[in-house]
């Protein structure tokens, strides 16, 4: 018997998913730069000497909390709408037998879904892992740990001082959007980088290929 | 029974369609709860009349190709169309109809499959001669000379009745459909793995892949070789499942880098080739179980001139 129809109903809404997840990500993603922001612009001086020291106290922790709670969201977001489609597609008796999480588990792919994002490197590590490691010092035209130590030193008035710093808390600034663009909404071209939206498609990409494996 | 084929008219399902206990996807009636198809919908000669002649209307029959301004207008014949015939609107015809699902566009007269074909190929043309923001790529697959041996296939197709050796003139449109869908299917692929490449490039080979495929099928049909056209149904579906499993929506948006509007007409086109293409095996298998003689069954369907659509219940051994 022909279950075509079946087929790309799973496939519609996989579809429709994916875009649901691609475009709310986009749309509140500017909500956590907005927090991170407001960590930068408190920076103290100091910590323009031990940038990674100050990542992975006062960003990292936002990071996780926002990415955490983005995860709950979505994935309680994503075991209703399955159930629906379920409940539409292959019917409400087998919709009440599976959850979410055993969908995944059925899927495709394993390991994945149950990396806990706590335990996912953030900001500072992903830079270190990426190989992107804070080399923004020469895109301050005074090094940072100048700015720490040694502009007094150096007979420069505060003006200068107030300049370099921004200078120095902009490309902070610049370099973090970067890294969490890429640990949020993920890059295509480097599947290898753990992101939020990377893990929530892959989870949609094994609960899709569970529901068509179980129509064979 | 209409016309010897165990055709009934839409309004007997109006009831269940109501209250929910049929649903429709694309050209499908099921069962909402057991996800059985019950019926298949098919549009009539009268419907592809109304809507093919007398407007400037659409290249394919696809969503994203039709204007406003002329979907307007089909709007208004439709209205007209259903008050005329009674045709209920809970089954949402115009939507139906300006969809690039269609419905039974494999029924559709092979005269309005050319025109459809035709249209499509000049608006690849025009975008083959527009030098800005189209991808080399484009112009590599030479689409334009694919759609002009098509089109040389179906006008031979449209003639084939007139002709002493006409089942082997369908052979070989048949064979050149195939070769053109494929053919499209490679060029939605290439282009739509450029980024930056323009929507309605996509959405011409689109179309023009749904009328290549639907009028394989056709021909098959046309043929009474009912298994070749299941067979050959349910591998252009594998094919377009495929080709959409590469190209969800979040890919279009990111790798098209288009307005969201684009992304969401180009999801539409694609969605509304899987209701279509997701039908036809059925149909096809029902054609088998009913023991219908697929070339009556597609004259009976460009003959009538009372109802728009014309339902076809499926077969408990379908």
């Amino acid at each position: 018997m022909s279950d075509e129809i079946e087929r790309a109903e799973i496939l519609d809404w996989w579809s429709a998913e994916r875009g649901r997840i691609f475009v709310e990500l986009r749309e509140r993603f500017p909500l956590l730069l907005l927090k991170i922001d407001q960590e930068i612009d408190q920076m103290p001086i100091k910590a323009f000497v031990n940038r990674s020291g100050f990542v992975a106290d006062k960003i990292n922790p936002i990071v996780r909390e926002w990415i955490e709670a983005e995860y709950r969201r979505y994935s309680a977001k994503l075991e209703t709408s399955l159930k629906e489609s379920m409940a539409e597609v292959e019917g409400t008796a087998l919709c009440g037998k599976w959850s979410y999480s055993d969908m995944l588990t059925a899927g495709a792919a394993t390991g994945f879904s149950v990396v806990p994002f706590a335990a996912l490197p953030f900001v500072g590590g992903l830079i270190v892992t990426s190989g992107l490691v804070f080399t923004t010092a020469s895109l301050a035209v005074v090094p940072a740990n100048m700015v720490g130590v040694g502009i007094g030193a150096l007979g420069l008035g505060p003006s200068v001082r107030g300049w370099a710093v921004e200078r120095l808390r902009n490309s902070v600034r610049t370099k973090v959007h970067e890294d969490l663009t890429l640990r949020v909404l993920g890059d295509p071209n480097q599947p290898e980088i753990p992101s939020l939206g990377g893990t929530l498609f892959k989870e949609l990409d094994s609960i899709m290929a569970a529901r068509l494996g179980k129509l064979t | 029974m209409i016309g010897g084929i165990p055709f009934t008219i839409p309004s007997q399902f109006m009831a269940a369609h109501a209250t929910g206990q049929i649903v429709r996807y694309g050209a499908v009636l099921k069962d909402a709860h057991t996800g059985r198809i019950v019926a298949h919908l098919q549009e009539t000669g009268l419907l592809q009349r109304a809507v093919g002649t007398g407007l400037s209307f659409d290249p394919s029959g696809a969503s994203g190709l039709i204007g406003v301004v002329q979907n307007a207008q089909i709007s208004q014949k439709i209205t007209q169309l259903q008050s005329a015939v009674g045709v209920v609107q809970n089954l949402q015809l115009v939507n139906l109809v300006s969809s690039v699902a269609g419905i039974g566009v494999t029924a559709a007269s092979t005269a309005i499959i050319l025109g459809r074909l035709n249209a499509i190929g000049d608006r690849i043309g025009r975008l083959e001669q527009g030098v800005e923001a189209l991808p080399g790529v484009f112009r590599k697959l030479e689409l334009r000379n694919t759609m002009i041996e098509i089109g040389t296939a179906l006008e031979r197709f449209e003639s084939a009745d007139n002709r002493r050796d006409k089942d082997q003139t369908v052979r070989a449109v048949e064979e050149k459909l195939h070769y053109g869908f494929d053919r499209m299917l490679d060029g939605v692929r290439t282009t739509a793995e450029t980024p930056g490449v323009d929507a309605e490039a996509i959405r011409c080979l689109l179309a023009s892949l749904s009328v290549c495929g639907a009028a394989q099928i056709k021909a098959f049909l046309w043929l009474n070789e009912r298994e070749m056209a299941a067979g050959q149904a349910r591998r252009q579906f594998v094919k377009l499942m495929e080709l959409s499993e590469m190209f969800p929506k979040d890919v279009l948006m990111d790798r098209l880098d288009c307005e969201a509007d684009d992304a969401d007409r180009l999801e539409a086109d694609l969605a509304g080739l899987r209701q279509r293409f997701a039908a036809i095996p059925s149909l096809v298998e029902n054609l088998i179980a009913l023991d219908l003689d697929g070339r009556d069954y597609l004259e009976r369907l460009d003959a009538e001139r009372d109802h728009p659509l014309l339902v076809l219940p499926a077969s408990a051994a379908a």
